[in-house]
């Protein structure tokens, strides 16, 4: 009885002297801020919010209300590459909430950026943080991949420009060429906060080992710290000799594959890789998975209909999708579909087949050159050297990014279009966390 | 038999007295949207009459405000009232003043209206992102206990955050 009287006069002084909220009230209202951003600001206000936010306990609870109770619709930004000559961003797409996210919040003087300034001026966001020598191999949520050189792998966090070198790959991955190489991502940041990752490197597409056609590879986890051989079992007459890099989503791994299609390089399907399928040892004692081979949808045009430039995948969600954008008797059709995948065989529903409604200047060539990673209504397009926001179910557009790089110049870019290659960042309001590890 | 008892439950009404002596009559419907009270009608025997000595009869009504609204369309749950309810809130916590917002949450809280603390608490952080730092003390008027340094060394660790 004394001790709840004693408690109450206490926590009545603490209100008394500082009108406002109990301090447990301003936990939960802490607990709601969208971004550890925020929180770290939050940190600088006072000692009391600067004790609550620092300890792990807040840390934990703030990770795990945004893993479960969180709609899963994250600031993003997609940056547009040239593969294989320069891997140098050309276009960097940044999402509203992205933007809103990194408004200044000096304490003073330093807001010198204005906030009508237009997004062409500050152009770049991720690229300028880069080292200059990486080239950027794959993404997943807020983490890139990038190659340091022909051996040298790193993951960087381009939020808070974390980097960590991994290991130098085994010798015998060197002698395979950096270009043809596909790479892939996959991490997620448990309750507890922490980063897991997995790093899958494809050296050698198609090998004959045995009866078996298999990808030769390497991967990395953070479980092991160590690369390790892994090697990917192709289904027999899976008709590719050419992949993409790897796409993550929802912890699989997807690649678009291109193979000889009646004499012509058209794409043919799409690779998955599954990496909690069981391995199986092969007679040289390496490990091996199997891939799928999903074959494009029923409807899906054909011939030069499926050359590179006319058909482009990518996540929303999560989940897969396909696009084909063509030019039919001077009008331009854009075909989505969406992978379903409720049962064990994925199927296609196509969610999208309508003439463009978008005026491109001239006989400009398009492409589709990014998905929304949470909005399944927008597509990104390339026309000349501008990326267009096209929203297809209520048809509108508007121009959000604009391609610049050393090699580009206005009547290039055609040549170039094969070559783009979207990489999509999500930015989850616990930025993932990314420590050195000591080197051997 | 139990046709009658659910027409009883839906018509039961409930007195609630406040720490001023303000009572309200509400459905039972009603007032089971806050947990503490739903609590109390399960527990056996409870009386139509229930004290709530911490809350404020003006905050009191406007907890019982929000509660009848989403009693009311939770009834015929469809999406389009999830967007009323939604459009219904945001007007509910728009031009609530710093005081009136804090007590409501603290009543909330106590009347354990999970949904309800869930809105104010969104509404008081949403006071909160894309502020300065400075700003923030002057909104919430809270004072820098830092000694010199201390503030600089923290935006020094995580100047990432302040790009």
């Amino acid at each position: 009885m004394a001790m709840a009287i004693a408690k109450k006069v206490a926590k009545s002084e603490a209100s008394d002297s500082r009108p406002g909220l109990p301090e447990d009230e301003w936990e939960e209202v802490l607990l709601r801020l969208p971004h550890r951003r925020f929180l770290i600001h939050c940190s600088t206000v006072c000692k009391r919010w600067k004790l609550r936010i620092g300890n792990p306990n807040f840390s934990r609870r703030y990770v795990q209300f945004h893993n479960h109770h969180r709609p899963l619709h994250h600031p993003y930004s997609i940056l547009s590459t040239l593969r294989p000559y320069t891997h140098k961003q050309v276009a960097e797409i940044v999402s509203k909430k992205f933007k809103n996210l990194r408004k200044p919040s000096l304490p003073s003087s330093s807001s010198s950026s204005s906030s009508s300034s237009s997004s062409s001026s500050s152009s770049s966001y991720v690229l300028d943080s880069l080292p200059s020598t990486a080239k950027i191999m794959a993404t997943c949520r807020d983490v890139l991949l990038l190659s340091l050189g022909k051996n040298r792998y790193a993951i960087f966090n381009p939020l808070t420009r974390k980097i960590l070198r991994l290991p130098y790959t085994p010798a015998f991955v060197e002698i395979y060429r950096d270009a043809d190489r596909s790479c892939g991502l996959v991490c997620e940041v448990n309750d507890d906060a922490e980063l897991s990752y997995k790093v899958v490197v494809i050296i050698k597409i198609l090998t004959q080992v045995g009866e078996d056609r298999v990808l030769e590879g390497v991967i990395f986890c953070s479980e092991s710290l160590e690369w390790k051989r892994l090697n990917w079992q192709v289904p027999p007459g899976a008709p590719f000799f050419q992949m993409s890099n790897l796409t993550s989503g929802n912890g699989v791994l997807y690649s678009l594959l291109h193979g000889n299609h009646e004499g012509y390089d058209r794409v043919t399907g799409i690779g998955i890789f599954n990496l909690s399928l069981d391995v199986r040892l092969d007679g040289n004692g390496i490990e091996r998975k199997r891939c799928s081979f999903l074959k494009l949808p029923g409807n899906f045009g054909d011939g030069w209909k499926r050359s590179r430039t006319k058909v482009s995948y990518g996540l929303v969600k999560g989940k897969l999708r396909l696009s084909q954008l063509v030019k039919v008797n001077q009008t331009w059709e854009l075909r989505i579909w969406a992978g379903n995948s409720a049962a064990e065989e994925m199927t296609w529903d196509m969610i999208n087949c309508q003439n463009l409604r978008f005026e491109p200047a001239g006989n400009s060539n398009l492409l589709v050159a990014g998905f929304d990673p949470s909005d399944g209504e927008v597509v990104f397009i390339l026309c000349n050297n501008e990326i267009h926001k096209y929203k297809f179910a209520q048809p509108s557009s508007k121009r959000v990014a604009k391609l610049s790089g050393p090699h580009l110049s206005q009547n290039s870019i055609d040549q170039y279009m094969a070559f783009v290659e979207p990489f999509v960042i999500e930015y989850p309001p616990w930025p993932s966390p990314i420590s050195e590890v000591t080197e051997v | 038999m139990s046709s009658s008892s659910t027409t009883t439950t839906t018509t039961r009404l409930l007195m609630l007295k406040a720490s001023d002596g303000v009572t309200f009559e509400v459905e039972e419907a009603v007032a089971t949207k806050l947990g503490a009270i739903n609590n109390m009608v399960e527990e056996e025997g409870s009386e139509d009459l229930i004290c709530l000595p911490n809350v404020n009869g003006k905050f009191l009504g406007m907890v019982l405000e929000w509660c009848k609204k989403h009693a009311n369309n939770n009834t015929n749950s469809d999406k389009g009232n999830d967007e009323v309810n939604k459009w219904w809130d945001k007007e509910f916590v728009m031009d609530l003043d710093q005081n009136t917002l804090y007590h409501l949450l603290m009543a909330a809280d106590y009347l354990s209206g999970t949904e309800l603390v869930d809105l104010l608490t969104e509404k008081v952080a949403s006071m909160i992102r894309g502020k300065k730092v400075e700003e923030i003390r002057e909104t919430f008027k809270i004072k820098s206990d830092f000694l010199p340094g201390q503030e600089e060394e923290i935006r020094k660790k995580n100047s990432w955050a302040f790009e």
